[in-house]
């Protein structure tokens, strides 16, 4: 079992997904995966990045000071969360997550003391990072000031994800969105994507993973 | 009708009725203190008729500051969080403020509404911004910008000014080559259409440039500094002015700008956050930004509840949540927080409407969710019959909060300056009628008295209106002298402010420097030991209990001195107007007890400062190379700079406060000073006539027919002056009742 999440850790290719808080982050993770893996919700368990790669049984372990890690139940992480937890590992048996990790982070804004610093080095260690935004709010000054923080080299593994974007009403009011971030935010980003429709559309697809994959290792 | 089961549907009406039994009825915003005002001005009416001459540029004051002062609301939040769709519900004007998924409000927007019935002669009028104040908006000059760059992570004057840049060209793009000429101009419209407004107020798709370049349609929104728009019909019982600003977190700075700019003002903020990102960063940024400016009037209204997977329970946990945020942020402050969706307050607003829109069916279903009520997402609305569909939109209505947000405006309008200013008119009305009343005591007095005297001898006469002649010149000096000498009063209290506030001021300054200076050496004493230092903190609490002591301390030092210079003045103005007018029972004379309330606003010590920043701060901090001397001298600079601007601002709130004091006691001073004069020329005017008399030049039975007709009217004024004074102290009781609710609430 370790052997294997071993191998599959050492060529995979890491994709942090970070965002204010409440941006859909989640669900995106979800949908990367094909799979309801983590739960979404209010009271939700990004309080910890979360890292989910893979296993061959489900399984949920909490990383402490040190590395040492414990088996922990999700219900337990919701009601009273040990102390001391750093991270979140999360396994899975889906082939999908043979060539990848994704890290789900605590959302940025909550101003909780230090954890927006912790988010923003998980960026760059990661080889893609897509930043969340939802379309209803999307981009806002808070988030451009949170993302140019980051050195030039992470922001051209960035792509900006576009959340949500069901709420906006109309695929005119959806096109305008669109059209408002190219031109706020395109810069600053390698792409812009809509990411809606999980259900219909994978959105690993959507995201190109190969082209970007490839753009990775190349910079990498 | 959507729900699960018949049965379940019956049972779920007979609980909607319940509902909406249950609520007391709709009160429109600012009644109480309406009621009030409406009867002060009847009363100035009155008073016209009723008090000389001297009196009318007091009472002219109060009625311009009656009809002309609404009540400021502004509504704040940041982009896209609903801020017009709210105004447009809270205004029930279902759609006339455009919401577009895009920012769209980029210009500060003010609808009046007034009490009176007259169509205004202009419904809409636009500034655009003068030449000078285009450059300054640049230049971003102003303690707000000081504010902000204190408050707001990460603000950036350069890309400021780069951004204004942008919006200049695109402006001179836009207007073309009268764009100069422009500036400094205003339009006016005689009626709003959403045409004109989108040429003023929205920002604008830049991504339709070619649109507009072709369009006939000139667009002003750059250019524009303020929009003023004027509704004859008020769904608000009180006069009130809503702001709507454009949304903070902007990242077009420009517009972050302008809002912040529109903040100095109102006298109630509607905190507008979304549900979906409830109290962000930014969020308590914005609050700390109004905190930082004493304002703390404030209603945080949580919209997009409809958008909450599960309206019903999230709410009210993101609620929670919130109020436990802002206790933790604020402890001074008591800010109610309201959920709801002003999406639904104004489609209640559309139910009756024949052309009602198609989201009203779905919202059906979100309204009924929300109020916990069990029903399907695809309701079937059209089979819905009338009476249900407006027990909906009731539903929808409590649903949506603006009930709740209403009645909490009401509540903070009944404490806020309007409330104060209307007690302060009735008060000032109050003196005036009872200084008249002693008049007029006085003067029937004198009437029957030369009556009498004129039955007996002509020498007794002469003697007794030399009598009056003599006791009222010497009145009448110690008047003038008591005039002039309320000058003096006024400098001397003027004196004693400044000087308290000076000594305040070095007070609390000594206090930051011998802090910052302990600090510097124990990190200092710290480096020496441990070269390698690499986590310090700063403990700031001792040094803002410190400050609030001092400063509370002082402001009450110097209160007590006021009191003091009032408990020896009142006794000595009693001596010289109850010499006047006998009898004169003014409670001006008694030396007023003030409101434990008015002790000043601490909220300047609540401001964030630098040292109060997370660890990873200080962490970056340590990570630079610096020599120990020069880290302490760093430290030193960093405490002192913050919290002598700290010091600043509570020395400015207590000068301000005991200002506030000075000129509350001249205003009640003056009013009876007017009183005196009135009361002074009208027995000089009766004694001439007797003057006249006695020396043989006038008709002797027209002035007694005159003075028996002056006796008269003296008493229906006494009789006058009771009924006013009545009706002025019923007008107390209304706000004292409006604003004990408030306390009990």
């Amino acid at each position: 079992m370790s052997t294997n999440t071993q191998i599959a850790g050492r060529g995979c290719l890491r994709i942090a997904v970070v965002g204010e808080f409440n941006s859909g982050k989640t669900t995106l993770v979800n949908a990367l995966l094909g799979a309801p893996v983590l739960p979404t919700g209010f009271t939700s368990h990004t309080a910890f990045p979360t890292v989910v790669g893979y296993a061959p049984r489900p399984r949920l372990a909490a990383e402490l000071a040190h590395r040492r890690r414990v088996a922990i139940a999700w219900e337990r992480l919701a009601e009273d969360a040990p102390p001391g937890i750093r991270r979140l590992h999360v396994g899975m048996p889906l082939a999908r997550l043979e060539s990848l990790k994704v890290i789900d982070t605590p959302g940025l804004g909550r101003s909780v003391d230090g954890t927006d610093y912790e988010v923003l080095a998980a960026c760059r260690r990661a080889d893609a990072v897509i930043w969340c935004t939802p379309a209803v709010q999307a981009w806002k000054a808070s988030e451009e000031r949170a993302w140019l923080t980051l050195p030039e080299s992470v922001r051209r593994r960035g792509i900006l994800a576009v959340t949500f974007l069901d709420a906006v009403g109309s695929a005119a009011n959806a096109r305008r969105v669109m059209a408002r971030l190219d031109a706020e935010a395109g810069a600053l980003f390698r792409r812009v994507v809509a990411a809606r429709a999980y259900d219909d559309m994978p959105l690993a697809a959507a995201l190109d993973l190969p082209t970007l994959a490839g753009a990775c290792r190349l910079t990498a | 009708m959507g729900f699960e089961s018949p049965a379940a549907a019956g049972s779920a009406l007979k609980e909607l009725s319940a509902l909406t039994a249950r609520a007391r009825p709709d009160e429109a915003i600012g009644a109480p203190l309406e009621n009030a005002r409406l009867r002060l001005l009847q009363m100035i009416d009155r008073m016209h008729g009723l008090i000389g001459e001297h009196a009318a540029p007091l009472l002219d004051a109060a009625r311009t500051q009656l009809e002309q002062r609404p009540c400021r609301i502004a509504v704040i939040g940041q982009i896209k969080a609903g801020k017009s769709t709210f105004i447009n519900a809270l205004a029930e004007r279902p759609g006339f403020l455009p919401a577009d998924i895009n920012p769209w409000t980029a210009v500060v927007t003010s609808l009046h509404f007034r009490a009176s019935h007259e169509p205004p002669e202009h419904a809409a009028v636009f500034h655009l911004f003068s030449a000078d104040e285009w450059r300054q908006l640049a230049e971003g000059r102003g303690r707000l910008r000081e504010l902000t760059e204190r408050l707001v992570p990460g603000f950036q004057p350069e890309l400021l000014r780069a951004q204004l840049e942008v919006m200049r060209r695109r402006a001179e793009h836009r207007l073309g080559s009268k764009f100069a000429e422009l500036l400094g101009t205003c339009h006016r419209y005689k009626s709003v259409t959403h045409e004109v407004l989108a040429g003023y107020v929205s920002a604008g798709d830049d991504t339709n440039q070619q649109r507009i370049k072709n369009g006939a349609r000139r667009h002003y929104s750059d250019v524009t500094r303020s929009a003023d728009l004027y509704f004859s019909n008020s769904p608000f019982a009180y006069p009130v002015t809503l702001v709507d600003t454009p949304g903070t977190n902007d990242p077009f700075l420009v517009r972050d700008e302008i809002t912040r700019r529109s903040l100095e003002n109102p006298d109630i903020y509607v905190f507008v956050i979304s549900a979906l990102q409830p109290l962000s960063t930014a969020d308590i940024s914005m609050l700390r930004l109004l905190n930082g400016l004493h304002k703390d009037r404030i209603v945080v209204f949580i919209n997009r509840a409809d958008q909450l997977a599960n309206p019903g329970v999230d709410a009210a946990h993101i609620k929670t949540a919130v109020e436990n945020r802002l206790r933790l942020e604020f402890p001074a402050l008591r800010i109610p927080v309201i959920y709801g969706s002003a999406w639904m307050g104004n489609l209640r607003l559309q139910a009756d409407s024949p052309n009602q829109p198609a989201a009203f069916k779905s919202a059906h279903a979100a309204a009924l969710r929300m109020a916990g009520l069990p029903c399907s997402n695809d309701a079937a609305a059209a089979r819905l019959t009338g009476s249900d569909r407006s027990r909906v939109a009731a539903v929808m209505h409590m649903s949506s909060g603006m009930r709740e947000v209403s009645s909490a405006i009401t509540r903070m309008m009944c404490s806020s300056g309007i409330a104060m200013l209307l007690r302060q008119i009735a008060l000032c009305l109050a003196e005036l009628v009872r200084s008249a009343e002693a008049g007029d005591r006085v003067e029937l007095g004198a009437i029957h008295e030369r009556i009498e005297a004129r039955r007996q001898e002509s020498s007794a006469l002469r003697a007794s209106i030399a009598e009056e002649r003599q006791s009222l010149a010497s009145f009448e000096a110690r008047a003038t002298a008591l005039q002039n000498s309320f000058k003096d009063i006024e400098s001397h209290f003027d004196k004693l402010v400044s000087s308290a506030t000076q000594m305040l001021r070095h007070e609390l300054g000594n206090m930051v420097r011998e802090y910052a200076d302990h600090q510097a050496d124990s990190l200092l004493v710290a480096l020496e030991t441990d070269r390698k230092l690499k986590a310090w903190r700063c403990d700031v609490v001792p040094l803002r209990e410190q400050l609030e002591t001092a400063y509370l301390t002082a402001f009450q030092q110097a209160a007590a001195d006021l009191a003091h210079v009032e408990r020896f003045l009142y006794p000595q103005l009693k001596v010289i107007v109850s010499s006047l007018l006998p009898g004169y029972t003014g409670n001006l004379l008694e030396v007023p007890v003030w409101p434990p309330g008015l002790t000043p606003s601490v909220a300047p010590l609540s401001d964030k400062v630098a040292v109060d920043l997370g660890t990873s701060v200080w962490q970056r901090w340590f990570a630079v190379r610096k020599a120990a001397e020069e880290r302490a001298a760093q430290l030193r600079t960093m405490i002192e700079d913050d919290f002598f601007r700290i010091a600043d601002e509570l020395v400015a709130t207590a000068d301000a406060h005991l200002k506030e004091r000075v000129d509350y006691i001249m205003q009640r001073v003056n009013a009876i000073a007017t009183g005196l004069r009135t009361g002074i020329e009208r027995r000089n005017a009766n004694l001439e006539r007797e003057q006249t008399l006695l020396d043989g030049t006038a008709d002797r039975q027209a002035l007694e027919q005159e003075q028996k007709a002056q006796a008269e009217d003296c008493v229906r004024n006494q009789r006058a002056h009771a009924a006013a004074l009545d009706e002025l102290n019923g007008v107390l009781q209304v706000l004292d009742a409006a604003q004990g609710e408030t306390v009990l609430q």
